[in-house]
């Protein structure tokens, strides 16, 4: 067949029935369009991450690093001497806030900041994109002194802002006071008297003038200190905010007058690949190198991506279905286009044209609707991501991916993504076509010209054989273990089972139609046409059945997981009201716990220390919890899982987070060696030096300790893993003299009715009899706030995949419209004979919703139950390994049963539109042809 | 002969006609009047053959009968009931009970089997399951078809297929039956044989037939015969 030819045939067709057409294209583009705003905005906004930790770890091979966070300053001479290095810098980076701005939201406006200290020399070598833009200096005879601090970019730009508007006094009066406060205070005269004693070194860490339009005043590890603003630095740092001093002036504001947190590292012979295991072993060595850990440069940045995969992996895949529900669609379709073609096809093939061009040019029209989709798929995705990156910065719900700076941009990643998902949507056309084609395939010239329709090949039976097997192949899938942390045998099993479930389905129909009442012309016909075309039956509601369990699946596993995350924070917030150390001030010292202890009204109150502790560079660090609690009866404090084992005689006992086991195989009953956190050697001034934890330690304090876990427990706030460790066993075994507390828990006396004030009133005097003092270094929380606020991010968290399960019902709706109106079509003949027979019109409309009413509520039926099963693989399979929790499944079968019906209405709707514009149409014409 | 003088002898005996048909028109708006003024009259048992060309309104005539149309003017009454001023679904009951339908293409549900189809119209009219296809099988059965009974359409030959479709058409007893060329999708052998298996069961029951047909050979044995041409009525000898 020559082509022009062919082109006209397939074009004319489809513009002869492009209102249903049209509705393949938007199910195709829809699906292509989720999935490729979801990937581009992870795309960029971990593009930015890399960007950005690019632009800051510079030329850098490796970097030096603590388990235990920060390292001894003085492993950096062994470093920096050592024959394989050619370069090293120091860094020390703090977190930092900024006070007494005049935005009134300084907290917001200067959230996430971080100080980092670096040697300008050296710095030039290894970060270059650390140093300042020096063709922008400001004061160009004080470039880098110890008062001077360069921002990022973005940063600068916001302070310069708020500077100005704290100049022209816009400053609320909390800000001015605080900064007030905060920078002629007590900290001020204590370092000013520290600079004299130190030999009066440029007042390193003293503020500058008041008047000083550039002014900043800072505060890190409960110091504050002050800071001009010299300028931005040379190259963007992509959306991270960052302030860049002098290391010396900064060890020095901070206290931390030995530590550095790195050493970047530049090889003399990069290739080598002895370098760093070399160095490791002959730093080791040294008491002084305990817990190192060498880092690349793109270990933090995998590390992120790693982290956030999962959540990424199960959106892609709730697109993939998504789109894949369009598949249904397309062949319904293909089916009424190859129905309503047929006359058109047998001539072609009378005059001569094979099969085969039959065939291909059936493959044609499927390709046009899934190019037509994937094309508008591709405009709406990237102005949907372009939408998304703005307003969320790439975060789509996870909170793990977070950039500001992220775009889209137009470069030749974006093309092969778009280019991917477009081929994804052309591909469920070309899938949806397979079905309709093959069986023109086999339906001869005569027999069409007959007007014969290609009749399915597979019966009830032998599909439903597939679906047992696909049934085992999933079950089979799910015993395989995770790849690469990722759930794929679980994955394949969702998969399988979704497709097992629409396979059984034309058995489901003829067994339901084999009970269903015969009284009644109408409920017979149902029955028989139920019996005898299950097939097609089912295959009209496929897309509906796909997208239902999915959503059923999903809300099942939201649910669940809602209710696991509220019965766990019951759990975890024992107490009524909840301090946290602000960032950048101390942790709690002994006379401050006992401060607040020693406060009225209080039936209990308990601290906590939480530290960090990295046990594998390519994974973020874990926590480790110092809290008190009672051994042999930890199931009473912490949401344990399984069996709890007795304390170890010999070892001090631990409780892991589920995510230990899977991630680190901490298994019950293992004994297991936890590297201390926070010891850097050889100060000499614990007392004075904050946080304390970060120093203190001294020849008798041990690098790592042998614990014992004896029980796993849920913690649905970190995937990373953590660790619980009770406070007596952890000071007699880490060799610290006290606890310092970064949280503290109030447990309030019972109110008197009639004697006490509210509970409301009761926390309202509790936290106006703290100290003002330490109550500025808090962040003050009642459980119920922590609640409120755990429930709303848990929320946030899951909006895109409530859109994503919108996305595909909308799809599967569509998918029941559209099959319904292509079959409906083709039976207007089987109508015109009954309506002849002695059919009212009206009669024929409630046939036809009969008929939908019914394999719709079996569709939603089945649909449900595929749903629980699915629920029950993305429950116990998937979410277990992608985010290393468990939890019970706890349907909420009223929002459910609220969300079917609302389905099957929404289903009857558009059935009864397709039948009325059905019924519009002069249905006798279909047997006038004889007449 | 004039189209009443066929049933004058059935009339004279004070039996209702089962078709009467008084000053009929039909014009679409903005097109020419298909047909106008026809009077028609069919007593029960009474069978007439209507032919024409195409295009001339034969279709349509035989959907105001079945009341599947309107008519622009004038009244149909089959068996004493008015089709032309009831309400849509009272015309589906009418039809139902009165009216046997026979197509040139067969037109039997394909997801159906023979004796299925056939016990449409009783089960239309609300017999069980059970007694409609028992009726099918009795009327399939007189008609030969008995071994195929349970077969699909699509199983069936053309001639076995018209079969099925003529034991639908009376196995509700039926006052009237509207044929249309029941044999023009048929080889002449078929064709013979299917027409003596139609008029042999006509013989057996009281009903009337209205044939649709080109053959002039089919309008032998007709009690009466019209020709529908330029939008008239003209009464032929059958």
């Amino acid at each position: 067949m020559p082509w022009p030819v062919a082109w006209r045939l397939c074009f004319e067709s489809l513009r002869a029935y492009r209102a249903r057409q049209a509705l393949a294209v938007l199910a195709i583009a829809l699906g292509v369009a989720m999935g490729l705003a979801i990937e581009i905005v992870n795309r960029s906004a971990l593009e930015e991450f890399r960007r950005a930790l690019a632009s800051i770890n510079g030329n850098a091979d490796a970097s030096l690093r603590s388990a235990s966070g920060h390292l001894d300053a003085r492993i950096f001479a062994k470093v920096a001497n050592d024959p394989r290095v050619r370069e090293a810098a120091p860094i020390l980076h703090l977190p930092v806030t900024i006070t007494g701005l005049a935005t009134g939201r300084a907290g917001d406006a200067t959230a996430s900041i971080e100080i980092w200290g670096i040697d300008l020399f050296r710095a030039a070598q290894v970060n270059p994109g650390l140093l300042p833009d020096f063709a922008a200096l400001e004061r160009p005879d004080r470039w880098f002194g110890g008062d001077v601090v360069y921002a990022s970019a973005g940063l600068a730009l916001r302070l310069q802002t708020m500077l100005a508007a704290t100049q022209a006094g816009g400053g609320s009066q909390e800000d001015r006071a605080s900064r007030e406060d905060r920078a002629s205070g007590e900290d001020r005269a204590s370092r000013e008297d520290r600079a004299s004693q130190e030999g009066g070194v440029a007042l390193r860490g003293a503020l500058p003038p008041e008047s000083d339009p550039r002014a900043l005043a800072l505060r890190t590890l409960g110091r504050s200190f002050g800071m001009t603003l010299g300028g931005s630095l040379a190259q963007a740092t992509a959306g991270r905010d960052l302030l860049v001093t002098d290391i010396a002036s900064l060890q020095e504001a901070s206290g931390l007058h030995h530590a550095v947190s790195r050493i970047d590292i530049r090889w003399k012979e990069p290739e080598r690949s002895g370098n760093g295991a070399e160095l490791l072993a002959e730093l080791a060595q040294d008491r002084q190198a305990t817990s190192l850990l060498l880092v690349r440069p793109d270990d933090e940045a995998e590390r992120m991506s790693n982290l956030s995969r999962a959540y990424r992996v199960n959106l892609g895949i709730l697109a993939l279905v998504a789109l894949l529900t369009g598949v249904f669609i397309v062949q319904s379709n293909m089916q009424l286009l190859a129905s309503r073609q047929l006359p058109s096809l047998a001539i072609l093939g009378v005059l001569g044209a094979s099969r085969h061009q039959i065939q291909a040019l059936m493959r044609l029209q499927a390709l046009a609707l899934g190019l037509t989709g994937a094309l508008l798929g591709a405009v709406l995705g990237i102005a949907l991501a372009w939408i998304l990156l703005a307003r969320t910065g790439g975060d789509l719900g996870s909170g793990l991916i977070r950039s500001s700076g992220a775009s889209v941009r137009a470069d030749a990643s974006l093309l092969f993504t778009a280019l991917f998902h477009g081929a994804l949507g052309v591909g469920v056309a070309w899938l949806g076509a397979l079905g309709p084609v093959r069986a023109m395939g086999r339906l001869s010239p005569i027999a069409a010209l007959k007007g014969a329709l290609p009749a399915p090949r597979a019966s009830a039976a032998s599909l439903a054989w597939l679906a047992a097997a696909l049934l085992g192949m999933g079950a089979a899938g799910l015993v395989v273990a995770p790849l690469g942390h990722l759930p794929i045998g679980a994955y394949a099993a969702l998969a399988l089972w979704l497709c097992a479930g629409l396979l059984a389905m034309p058995l489901l129909i003829q067994r339901l139609a084999q009970g269903w009442s015969r009284r009644g012309a109408l409920n017979w016909l149902t029955r028989q046409r139920a019996l005898a075309a299950p097939l097609s039956l089912s295959f009209s509601m496929t897309g509906i059945v796909a997208s239902v369990s999915l959503c059923v699946a999903v809300t099942l596993m939201i649910g669940s997981f809602r209710d696991a995350v509220s019965a766990w924070l019951d759990h975890v917030l024992p107490a009524d009201v909840y301090a946290r150390v602000l960032k950048g001030e101390t942790p709690m010292d002994q006379a401050t716990q006992q401060s607040l202890a020693a406060l009225p009204g209080l039936r209990r109150t308990e601290f906590q220390q939480v530290l960090e502790v990295t046990l594998a560079t390519d994974r973020p660090p874990v926590l480790l919890i110092v809290r008190e609690l009672d051994p042999a009866t930890a199931q009473s404090r912490l949401p344990v899982t399984g069996a709890l084992l007795p304390p170890h005689p010999e070892m001090p006992s631990v409780w892991v987070s589920e995510a230990m086991v899977d991630l680190y195989g901490w298994a019950i009953g293992s004994a297991q060696q936890l590297p201390l956190p926070g010891v850097v050697a050889g100060d000499s001034t614990p007392q004075q030096l904050p946080p304390p934890d970060v120093v203190g330690a001294d020849s008798t304090t041990p690098a790592s300790i042998r614990v014992f876990v004896a029980g796993v427990w849920r913690d649905y706030a970190r995937q990373s893993g953590s660790i619980v460790i009770e406070r007596r066993q952890w000071l007699a075994s880490s060799g610290r003299a006290q606890l310092f507390a970064t949280d503290v828990g109030w447990t309030l006396e019972p109110a008197r009715q009639g004697v006490d004030a509210s509970p409301e009133q009761q926390v309202s005097k509790l936290v106006n009899a703290i100290d003002p003092a330490i109550a500025s270094t808090l962040e003050i929380r009642t459980a119920q706030d922590i609640r409120q606020l755990s429930m709303r991010i848990f929320d946030r968290s899951f909006t895109v995949t409530y859109a994503l399960q919108a996305v595909a019902l909308l799809i599967g709706l569509l998918g029941v419209t559209g099959t319904l109106a292509s079959q409906s079509t083709t039976r207007l003949r089987e109508f015109a004979v009954l309506r002849h027979l002695g059919l009212s019109r009206m009669a024929c409309v409630r046939l036809l919703l009969l008929e939908t009413g019914v394999v719709l509520a079996v569709a939603l039926g089945w649909g449900m139950l595929l749903g629980l099963a699915l629920a029950w693989i993305l429950i116990d399979w998937v979410n277990p390994q992608s985010f290393h929790w468990s939890m019970d499944m706890k349907p909420p079968g009223g929002a459910i049963a609220l969300g079917l019906v609302a389905v099957w209405i929404a289903g009857m709707l558009s059935g009864a539109l397709v039948i009325r514009t059905l019924m519009q149409q002069p249905m006798l014409r279909n047997v006038k042809e004889d007449w | 002969m004039h189209p009443r003088q066929g049933g004058h002898q059935i009339l004279e005996r004070g039996l209702i006609p089962v078709l009467r048909i008084c000053g009929l028109a039909k014009h679409y708006p903005g097109a020419a009047p298909l047909f106008g003024n026809i009077d028609l009259q069919l007593q029960p048992g009474a069978k007439a053959a209507l032919i024409g060309p195409s295009g001339c309104g034969k279709s349509t005539l035989l959907h105001l009968i079945a009341g599947l149309d309107e008519a622009s003017h004038g009244s149909i009454e089959v068996c004493g009931h008015r089709m032309d001023s009831r309400a849509e679904a009272e015309r589906a009951r009418l039809r139902a009970r009165h009216i046997g339908f026979v197509f040139q293409a067969f037109h039997l549900l394909p997801h159906l089997t023979a004796v299925q189809n056939a016990a449409l119209p009783p089960l239309l009219l609300g017999s069980s399951e059970a007694l409609a296809l028992e009726e099918a099988s009795a009327v399939i059965a007189e008609l030969g078809l008995t071994s195929r009974e349970h077969a699909l359409p699509s199983e069936l030959s053309g001639g076995e297929q018209q079969r099925v479709a003529i034991a639908r058409a009376l196995v509700h007893r039926p006052d009237l039956i509207l044929a249309d060329e029941p044999t023009g999708n048929l080889d002449p052998d078929s064709a013979d044989q299917v027409m003596h298996l139609f008029n042999e069961a006509l013989r057996r029951r009281p009903c009337a037939l209205l044939l649709v047909t080109h053959d002039r050979d089919r309008i032998r044995g007709m009690d009466l015969c019209w020709k529908l041409q330029h939008g008239r009525l003209v009464s032929l000898a059958p």
